[in-house]
């Protein structure tokens, strides 16, 4: 008996075992709590990831409800053979660029407005690098263009692969290899500036 | 070294995330270790990573499910087992209610006729005063609002 047959059966089980696609299917079967263990396990990761795409947390906060909203009632357009993870960030992706697109809205994030702190837990060469990098990258961050941005977020935050992002954002996977390479050479030229260094060739 | 032979940025930063094949994997390696201009390029890279890497442990932690699941409840269609079984139990509702109604149509159709009247009409029902604030017997009632209506 297959994990689904298990779960079906009616016995009461551990969603967190399933895969996601399993918990789509199960969910598809009317098990609304496989829809709470999906929400339970992207919630942050979408948050973290729109935070970084608009820079405002209530915001943020909205697209992600949103991309959740969305994703259950267009689960009938999920195909099996795509990853929920890359279709899930694909609504998000969308949602996060309506939003730029509606709003021209590039507030910057102060890092005190993060719940929880940046530095907890860390080595000390971890909270250097916190200190003195991280309020000059998100600033950074803000100012590439929305599409490298995405890219590099999900290549960065999500550590998707090359493939997975073509796959979320619609475009080829040369067009990512591309879009990451330009958003990165924005921020190791923008590091090198407020560094003083000489920036990169 | 030769400039000329230096991988452009993008070869650079696909190497950095692992996304290029074996081969150029091996040649892009090499030629890091050998040009001092790449290899700062590259260092750069790394470092941007571990920005990167710090960024990921910060605490973002959210919990929107409470709000969403009663977003989602408020939804006609929405999938879950209360509104399954709230469904159910309208349907059975709506069954039973045609059932007795087919019962009663057919029963009045194939029930011999009887001298059974009743009458339903305002002054009946009144007589049975079933509202009444006067308590059944009272004394202070006079007799004749006890017969309003016509009697059978």
């Amino acid at each position: 008996m297959t994990a689904i047959e298990h779960q079906l059966s009616g016995q009461a089980g551990d969603l967190r075992e399933f895969s996601d696609e399993d918990c789509v299917v199960l969910l598809k079967e009317g098990n609304s709590s496989a829809f709470a263990e999906l929400m339970r396990r992207y919630q942050s990761r979408v948050y973290s990831y729109v935070l970084r795409m608009v820079s405002c947390p209530d915001d943020a906060m909205d697209i992600c409800q949103t991309t959740f909203i969305s994703a259950y009632r267009n689960l009938e357009k999920w195909q099996p053979n795509a990853l929920f993870r890359t279709w899930l960030f694909r609504i998000a992706s969308n949602s996060a660029i309506d939003y730029l697109r509606r709003n021209k809205l590039y507030t910057q994030v102060s890092l005190e407005s993060v719940d929880g702190t940046l530095t907890g837990g860390m080595d000390p060469e971890h909270q250097y690098v916190s200190s003195a990098r991280c309020s000059g990258m998100i600033n950074l961050i803000q100012q590439l263009p929305p599409l490298f941005r995405q890219a590099l977020l999900l290549r960065e935050l999500e550590g998707m692969s090359y493939a997975e992002i073509a796959q979320a954002l619609d475009v080829s996977e040369g067009t990512v290899k591309s879009r990451i390479a330009r958003a990165r050479y924005g921020l190791v030229s923008g590091l090198d500036q407020m560094d003083g260094v000489e920036s990169v060739r | 070294m030769n400039r000329e032979r230096c991988p452009d940025f993008d070869k650079l930063s696909a190497y950095v995330d692992y996304e290029l094949s074996d081969g150029e994997l091996g040649e892009v390696g090499s030629h890091i270790a050998e040009c001092a201009g790449c290899r700062r390029t590259y260092d750069r890279l790394v470092q941007l990573g571990n920005v990167f890497s710090v960024m990921r442990q910060e605490s973002t932690e959210i919990n929107i499910v409470p709000d969403i699941e009663r977003q989602l409840n408020r939804e006609p269609g929405a999938r879950s087992h209360g509104t399954r079984l709230y469904g159910r139990l309208l349907s059975y509702g709506l069954a039973a209610s045609l059932a007795l109604a087919v019962g009663v149509n057919l029963g009045n159709h194939l029930a011999p006729e009887q001298e059974v009247k009743i009458d339903f009409s305002f002054t009946q029902a009144a007589q049975m005063a079933p509202f009444s604030f006067i308590p059944p017997g009272s004394i202070t009632l006079e007799h004749a609002t006890c017969f309003i209506g016509t009697r059978i």
